[in-house]
């Protein structure tokens, strides 16, 4: 039974590296991976080619010095700790050329989004996910549409705030972007922009301004728009506007009482209606 | 075109009919909700159908502030493939199972893949029920994580190819 399992969601790595899962490709886990459990892991899993994990901030070098590593497709680490940024660097550069997904969910620093941005050294990316600090993102944005020729999906918590004072020209290939969005930057220029023209899906995280949201229904592209916070402004707005672009509205109610309700029955209704009625409806 | 709405809310929302009945008929033609104060949206849709439903994700645990909300008899009689024709996916939270409810819906015609009741202690008749029921064809994931659940209650629903997370 064991030998036909290809996909492990554990929370506990501590029995994992007992077995031998021959066809096993794909770990994802809660857990943190330490030293002791890098090595033994890829050595019993030859066939693992997705690994997604919380590792602590020694062990990310250990990554690197595992051969197997190289083989990856898929790798997804989480580390919240700054000092994450030299260690992550070195696993960055040490060949991992056939990997077509990259999440880097801790604060990616400028030494390692220099690894990241070599030339040449991550071509094959089509989906990455980064969190950065600002220098870090200075040399990102500078980079991102030489340095990623095949990147089809682009998850930048921070990079909304660099859209702020200017445009930053995307790959071709991009065609899915999700930035999260803040108080203190406006999207609405990025939003509009023609190098975002390309886009088949655009997704927003956390509060939007009128204006970013009217920008953002007004595109003829798949929207989302997640962690929407409510406040009585916005819903004034989403109300008047068109909404045949949106797909998929995420509210997080910061009151829930009956107006509240009315408001969002108020924006699906109008979302529904704009949209035109189903074929099942029809 | 609105295909998934997921609403989140505060623990301590207070919402009546007036509130939840014109939401319940706004989401008819959605593909997908996902709803906190979810024991509203069962309770009121019991004569409404939604043709293109295909995930439902509840919360019962929010309303009353810290307490499960139950699944009633009632309610669970509300989850027919006649209502939700292309239901796959009902994970429902925190809402506790009497055992009648879960008769109701292992014997139901639901066409669901993944039938999920996490988060809550389900009377042992209720397990019983749900391990038991010769309804829901297409099963093929239970999902009870935190009932309290024995795996040799549901070695029948196993050995018939269901997965089942306990």
């Amino acid at each position: 039974m064991l030998a036909k399992i290809s996909t492990l969601q554990v929370s506990d790595f501590e029995t994992l590296t007992d077995y031998a899962l021959p066809k096993l490709t794909h770990i994802h886990s809660d857990a943190e991976l330490t030293t002791d459990q890098v090595k033994p892991l890829f050595k019993a899993q030859r066939k693992l080619r997705s690994l997604r994990v919380c590792i602590n901030e020694h062990d990310v070098t250990e990554l690197a010095r595992v051969a197997a590593v190289r083989k990856l497709h898929t790798l997804s680490l989480w580390n919240e700790y700054e000092t994450y940024d030299k260690r992550l660097a070195y696993t960055l550069d040490s060949g991992l050329t056939k990997l077509t997904s990259l999440e880097l969910q801790g604060v990616v620093g400028k030494t390692a989004m220099s690894r990241l941005t070599k030339k040449g050294a991550f071509a094959g990316l089509r989906h990455l996910q980064l969190g950065m600090s600002n220098d870090a993102l200075t040399l990102f944005a500078k980079m991102l549409p030489t340095r990623f020729p095949k990147l089809e999906s682009l998850d930048g918590a921070f990079l909304g705030i660099r859209f702020n004072s200017k445009a930053v020209s995307l790959p071709k290939t991009l065609t899915k972007l999700r930035l999260h969005s803040g108080h203190d930057y406006d999207l609405t220029p990025m939003i509009k922009a023609k190098s975002a023209a390309r886009l088949r899906h655009f997704s927003l995280k956390g509060s939007l301004t009128p204006e970013e949201l009217e920008a953002l229904i007004g595109r003829k592209c798949l929207a989302d728009i997640e962690e929407l916070v409510d406040n009585e402004a916005l819903f004034e707005a989403l109300t008047k506007l068109p909404g045949h672009a949106l797909r998929v509205v995420d509210i997080t109610l910061e009151t829930l009482d009956d107006r509240a309700l009315c408001c969002v029955v108020s924006l699906v209704r109008r979302i529904t209606r704009v949209g035109g009625p189903s074929p099942v409806m029809s | 075109m609105l295909e998934a709405l997921r609403l989140s809310c505060p623990e301590n929302s207070i919402v009546t009919s007036e509130g939840v009945v014109p939401l319940v008929e706004a989401t008819q033609n959605l593909t997908s909700i996902q709803i906190d104060f979810a024991a509203y949206w069962l309770g009121f849709a019991t004569d409404q159908s939604f043709p293109n439903l295909v995930t439902v994700e509840l919360n019962l645990g929010y309303w009353p502030p810290n307490r499960a909300e139950p699944v009633t008899a009632l309610q669970a009689g509300t989850l027919t493939a006649e209502r939700l024709p292309q239901l796959r996916y009902l994970i429902v939270h925190e809402g506790e199972l009497d055992a009648e409810a879960a008769a109701t819906i292992a014997r139901s015609d639901l066409g669901v893949i993944a039938l999920g009741f996490d988060g809550v202690h389900h009377p042992s008749d209720s397990l019983r029920a749900l391990a038991t029921g010769d309804g829901l064809p297409n099963l093929c994931h239970l999902h009870l994580r935190e009932t309290g659940a024995d795996t040799e209650v549901f070695a029948a629903r196993v050995s018939a190819g269901v997965r089942v997370d306990l």
